[in-house]
């Protein structure tokens, strides 16, 4: 159980450590944006596969 | 009959479409020539996606004018770059923009794909919720003004941006909320487990004290940045409103704060019995999600209010010794001779040195037919010139124009705005009150019995009745609703909308441009009788005169299905009408004593004479068309025991019959804007919250007297900024919506402060007995701040039955 006495301290720089990550992460603008990324893994980049959709006009129904 | 919709901005077409582009090998309707060449640049650009990505339909796009690319051209000069492009290396720049007309995340991908893929385009990143760009570039192969007309192409404007004041202080805000949340959340955390070991040590009982201490001392260690730097705002809220003497949420909150911390210390020092460290992180942690919730929402919205298409233009010719130069407004001083063109607005207030031309100044004064104006009169900045180049003289310049005045009785108008109390703060207030004196009679009373356990018990009272729920209760309710009605196309840009739409019982609404397009239309072609051409020829004749004119009765004019013809030697006779040839015969079309002095037309109604030779051939019936929702909506509002009432600065008689179709019993027509705020005043004396729909300059004093105000999201960028909420969506159908939802937030407020209180009221005697363990205290407030939470996310589920799309012919005015 001694153990303890090095493993605690050791875990508090460790967060120490991730805290001083975070705030360079946030000085450095990566949370100035909280939306748009969420949705940017959505889009693929892949070019477009051809397809023919049958023609005549589609309307949207919304 | 089924209405086309254009592909790109999903608007009505009407008729059959003129234009289409070709999308995945579908000839898809467009609207305009416009969209069409939006929609041809995204396919060429290998971005079809953007169509199958989006989440709302594009904004209608204009097209480039020859004026625009000159316009663009100005902003690669390096006097005017320095204000917003900072130079990265020899010959790479970047430069910050604005960005308009971005509707979903898929405009993001859209602008940073296309950007991405131009040649000598390096870097090119789109901030969803600010709408701000940066663009790198590198000046050898391509130059800013083509950047800037790429933006164009696929349909959105663009400005040149440097962050004022107020943008880099929400920056710096929020950047500062998220690492104070930070550090609340992986302090909360951390004492969390730590808190875990020491329970289970004093439950089993077997834990030798230094292994107690040590762990309280790092939790001590933990908590101490989460208390001074976490919590600071709490703790500066505090002191303010115990300066200005009215207690809010922030009192007690930083006392339970301030002495679960300060005794936690005491007991860590002196061995004590309990230790409140994992309650100070995760009460922290808790409010500040709450605050920051508020924070965002309180920044979108003030986001929303400033627009970019300014009132004033950004450019101009000005005159040089003896040639034209397009300078940007912002350098045009006094006595500066400008050249205003057919179809620009008008850079600054001046006085008309040579030429003569007819004047928009609808955005002024909410009057869309155009008024005359000669050599030696003054114009206004922000009007738009519609018929001949005029030079003038600048007598005002920005700060000093009429326009700028306008802005500034606004601001003043705002000041003295009624006041809506908000139930958080008198809830607040009182429940402030009632646990200071609880505690205290708490404290007295065991300090008589049991000295030694007075202030454990105190503190443990401070601590289980939480303020923790309560103050999250009306933030949480309040953003999730804020959201919901964003995703309506409702945004409100303060913050007592919400609350304050529940106590409106009288809506008074503008008639043009709220409950009608605001545009003119073609309601009526009536030939006259003895005419031999066909209705289709005689429109095409008015279309193809009309084509030459920047006059909004020509709008009218612009979706004439049928052939095309040309017009030649056209001439425009200002506040008269339009002359010139088509197909080698001389035609008239204007006013009636002006194509023809020969007849009168069918009724006092507006109508236009097309003549030939002084005979007359047909008449064209032009007037504003009712929204297809309007009627509908009015009767739900009624329907709802509001009264209604219609308040216009139109002729009387227009007013009435407009009040009669929509079921509108209180009308009032030919009102200036005084008229319309003695009339609310007069309301509001009559015990009267009213709300204020309109949408032109004219009515911001209006707008600013009423309880609450709603622009439509077609208004002048001025009634926008004025107004309490924006209905972006311009759908009325979302008013009765709006109402509902408002109700819904209230039920859950009330809701919420109930269980809040009730938990409150069950523990209060169970820690004022000292039964109450801190780690209980510890999960029930928690639970009682996690519960308030998810009972105000149900409001952000669009459970309600969004305003459906009608689709229907655009009514007219039946004049019975």
């Amino acid at each position: 159980m001694e153990s303890l006495f090095i493993l605690i301290p050791l875990a508090l720089i460790l967060v120490a450590i991730a805290i001083r990550v975070f705030f360079w992460a946030v000085d450095n603008g990566q949370f100035d944006d909280l939306e748009g990324p969420a949705h940017s893994i959505l889009f693929d980049d892949d070019p477009a596969v051809e397809k023919t959709l049958p023609t005549g006009t589609k309307v949207k129904d919304d | 009959m089924t209405e086309t919709q254009c592909y790109h901005c999903q608007l009505p077409v009407k008729g059959t479409p003129l234009f289409y582009a070709e999308v995945e090998g579908t000839q898809q309707p467009m609207c305009c020539p416009g969209c069409k060449a939006v929609t041809e640049a995204i396919i060429a650009g290998g971005l079809t996606r953007y169509y199958q990505h989006r989440t709302d339909s594009g904004k209608q796009a204009t097209a480039i004018s020859e004026r625009l690319r000159e316009e663009l051209l100005i902003y690669d000069q390096p006097g005017i770059q320095q204000d917003f492009v900072q130079q990265i290396n020899n010959h790479s720049f970047q430069a910050n923009l604005l960005i308009d007309g971005i509707t979903c995340a898929a405009c993001i991908w859209l602008l940073e794909k296309h950007l991405g893929s131009l040649p000598g385009v390096t870097a090119a990143h789109v901030n969803l919720s600010t709408h701000e760009a940066q663009v790198t570039w590198d000046t050898g192969q391509i130059k800013l003004s083509t950047i800037m007309l790429e933006i164009t192409r696929i349909g959105y404007k663009t400005l040149p941006w440097h962050a004022d004041q107020q943008e880099s202080l929400f920056q710096e805000e929020n950047r500062r909320f998220i690492r104070r949340l930070a550090v609340a959340g992986i302090g909360a955390m951390q004492v969390m487990m730590y808190a875990i070991a020491l329970y289970s040590g004093a439950i089993s009982n077997d834990m030798s004290e230094s292994y107690r201490d040590f762990i309280r001392t790092i939790s001590m260690i933990v908590a101490t940045p989460v208390v001074f730097y976490s919590a600071w705002p709490f703790f500066k809220g505090a002191l303010r409103d115990i300066r200005i003497r009215h207690p809010g949420m922030d009192v007690p909150v930083s006392l339970a704060i301030g002495g679960a911390y300060l005794a936690s210390l005491w007991a860590t020092y002196t061995g004590g019995n309990e230790v409140y460290f994992d309650s100070v992180c995760m009460f922290t942690f808790f409010l500040l999600t709450g605050r920051y919730l508020e924070l965002k929402a309180r920044h979108s919205t003030s986001r929303a209010a400033r627009t970019l298409t300014h009132w004033l233009p950004t450019s101009c010719l000005k005159k040089n010794q003896d040639s034209w130069q397009r300078v940007p407004v912002n350098h045009l001083t006094n006595n500066d001779i400008a050249r205003i063109l057919p179809g620009d607005s008008i850079p600054a207030d001046g006085i008309i040195i040579s030429g003569n031309s007819t004047v928009d100044e609808s955005m002024l004064t909410g009057e869309f037919m155009p008024v005359t104006r000669q050599k030696g009169q003054t114009v206004l900045g922000g009007s738009m010139n519609i018929d001949n180049a005029i030079d003038i003289r600048i007598t005002h310049t920005g700060n000093q124009t009429r326009i700028a005045g306008i802005v500034k009785l606004l601001r003043r108008a705002q000041q003295e705005k009624p006041a809506i109390a908000h139930i958080a703060d008198r809830v607040s207030g009182w429940f402030v009150s009632a646990v200071l004196l609880i505690s205290t009679v708490v404290y007295s009373f065991w300090f008589h019995y049991a000295p030694g356990d007075a202030f454990w018990i105190t503190l443990s009272v401070l601590v289980v009745t939480c303020p923790c729920a309560l103050s999250l209760a009306t933030p949480t309710a309040l953003t999730a609703a804020t959201g919901h009605l964003h995703k309506l196309g409702f945004m409100i840009t303060r913050s007592h909308v919400l609350e304050g739409l529940n106590q409106v019982n009288h809506i008074i609404f503008d008639k043009t441009g709220t409950l009608t397009r605001g545009k003119l239309n073609l309601a009526e072609t009536r030939p006259v009788p003895g005419c031999k051409d066909s209705t289709e020829a005689l429109l095409a004749i008015a279309s193809a005169l009309e084509a030459h004119s920047e006059h909004p009765i020509a709008k009218a004019f612009d979706n004439v299905p049928g052939a095309r013809l040309q017009a030649h030697n056209v001439k425009s006779h200002i506040g008269q009408g339009i002359e010139g040839l088509v197909n080698n015969r001389l035609y008239r079309i204007g006013k009636p004593d002006f194509a023809s002095g020969q007849c009168s037309p069918p009724d006092n109604r507006q109508w236009l004479l097309l003549a030939s030779d002084n005979t007359p051939l047909c008449w064209f019936r032009i007037s504003d068309s009712l929204k297809p929702e309007a009627k509908e909506t009015i009767r739900q509002l009624m329907a709802t025991g509001k009264k209604v009432t219609l308040l216009s600065g139109d002729r009387s008689t227009v007013v009435a019959s407009t009040a009669k179709t929509l079921g509108i019993n209180h009308w009032q027509g030919e009102a200036s804007p005084d008229d319309k705020l003695a009339f609310i005043r007069h309301c509001q004396q009559q015990g009267d919250r009213v709300l204020m729909i309109g949408d032109g300059i004219n009515d911001i004093p209006v707008l600013a007297g009423a309880d609450i105000s709603l622009a439509m999201g077609n208004a002048s960028d001025l009634a926008r900024t004025s107004a309490d909420a924006i209905l972006i969506s311009q759908n009325l159908q979302q008013l009765p919506d709006a109402f509902r939802l408002t109700q819904q937030t209230l039920r859950v407020i009330h809701q919420n402060l109930t269980w809040a209180l009730a938990y409150n009221l069950t523990a209060l005697p169970l820690a004022a007995s000292g039964m109450i363990a801190p780690w209980m205290a510890a999960l029930g407030m928690t639970l009682s701040s996690l519960i308030v939470v998810a009972n105000a996310l149900r409001l952000d589920r669009p459970r309600l039955k969004a305003g459906s799309k009608q689709q229907s012919t655009p009514l007219d005015y039946q004049e019975t």
